[in-house]
């Protein structure tokens, strides 16, 4: 269990989204997820299925040939995207682990979101509409 | 972050394991995994992926019988085989969510195992080599 997050079902439309379960100060790690690494050959048939909306890029150089894409195994994963987050993520190639640490103050209750462009700041486009 | 597991490497042969952070007593509940249903034709193309070793089967009337199979987001994903095991999983259809529980005491530092079969004294052999 994480003691600091849980799913709930938000509509229909959203799906559903990860929410805090007490206030959580600036700069808290909320997970460090464990990766499964792709091998690209298979992630060309993963590519064409829904578990391709869960896979992150992972420019490890030592991997380079065999893996691009990872599978994060963490509640992290049901974060929605928005373009104003309280939670971001780093790499480290090193534990092939995904770090989640919070860049605000959150409140109890509070939905927890992601830029999925990988930067915070980024306004790069994602693949479905952004309300 | 996750309060009673975490994931170590093991060995080049086993992979990682899941340990537990502290002592845990039986019966409490380790881990709420929520699982992405998979629809059968994705489910296809990922059965020939590596990601086939962390699908469940996934019977929810609510979604038969387009979908029979789901993977879990979460840590216990990292939790190894055992016909010996010290924690059991239940599938909760209406949370969308897979719960594990100690089926004993579990000191810190010990490694976390299920059974792959779900029933805790099934001993129908695993598609990989069990030591």
């Amino acid at each position: 269990m994480n003691d600091l997050l849980k799913v709930k079902f938000i509509s229909s439309k959203k799906g559903r989204g990860v929410f805090a379960e007490k206030d959580i100060l600036k700069g808290r790690i909320i997970d460090v997820a464990h990766v499964v690494l792709i091998p690209n050959n298979e992630y060309k048939q993963i590519d064409k299925t829904l578990l391709s909306n869960y896979c992150f890029e992972w420019k490890n150089p030592k991997y380079k040939l065999e893996n691009k894409m990872a599978l994060a195994m963490t509640i992290c994963q049901f974060m929605n995207h928005s373009y104003s987050p309280n939670v971001k993520y780093e790499y480290n190639y090193r534990n092939d682990t995904i770090k989640f640490k919070t860049i605000r103050d959150i409140k109890k209750d509070e939905e927890l979101t992601v830029n999925y462009g990988g930067m915070a700041t980024s306004k790069d486009p994602v693949w479905f509409e952004v309300e | 972050m996750h309060e009673y597991i975490e994931v170590k490497y093991i060995s080049e042969k086993k992979g990682r394991g899941a340990f537990a952070k502290k002592p845990i007593k039986e019966g409490t509940i380790i881990d709420i995994a929520y699982v992405v249903p998979i629809p059968n034709k994705d489910y296809k193309k990922i059965y020939k992926t590596i990601l086939y070793n962390y699908c469940y089967i996934w019977e929810d009337p609510e979604h038969m019988p387009a979908f029979r199979n789901a993977i879990t987001l979460s840590v216990s994903q990292f939790i190894n085989h055992s016909f010996e095991p010290n924690v059991k999983y239940l599938y909760d259809y209406e949370s969308k969510a897979i719960e594990f529980s100690a089926i004993r005491d579990i000191s810190k530092g010990e490694e976390i195992l299920v059974n792959y079969n779900a029933l805790v004294d099934d001993k129908s052999p695993m598609w990989f080599e069990v030591e």
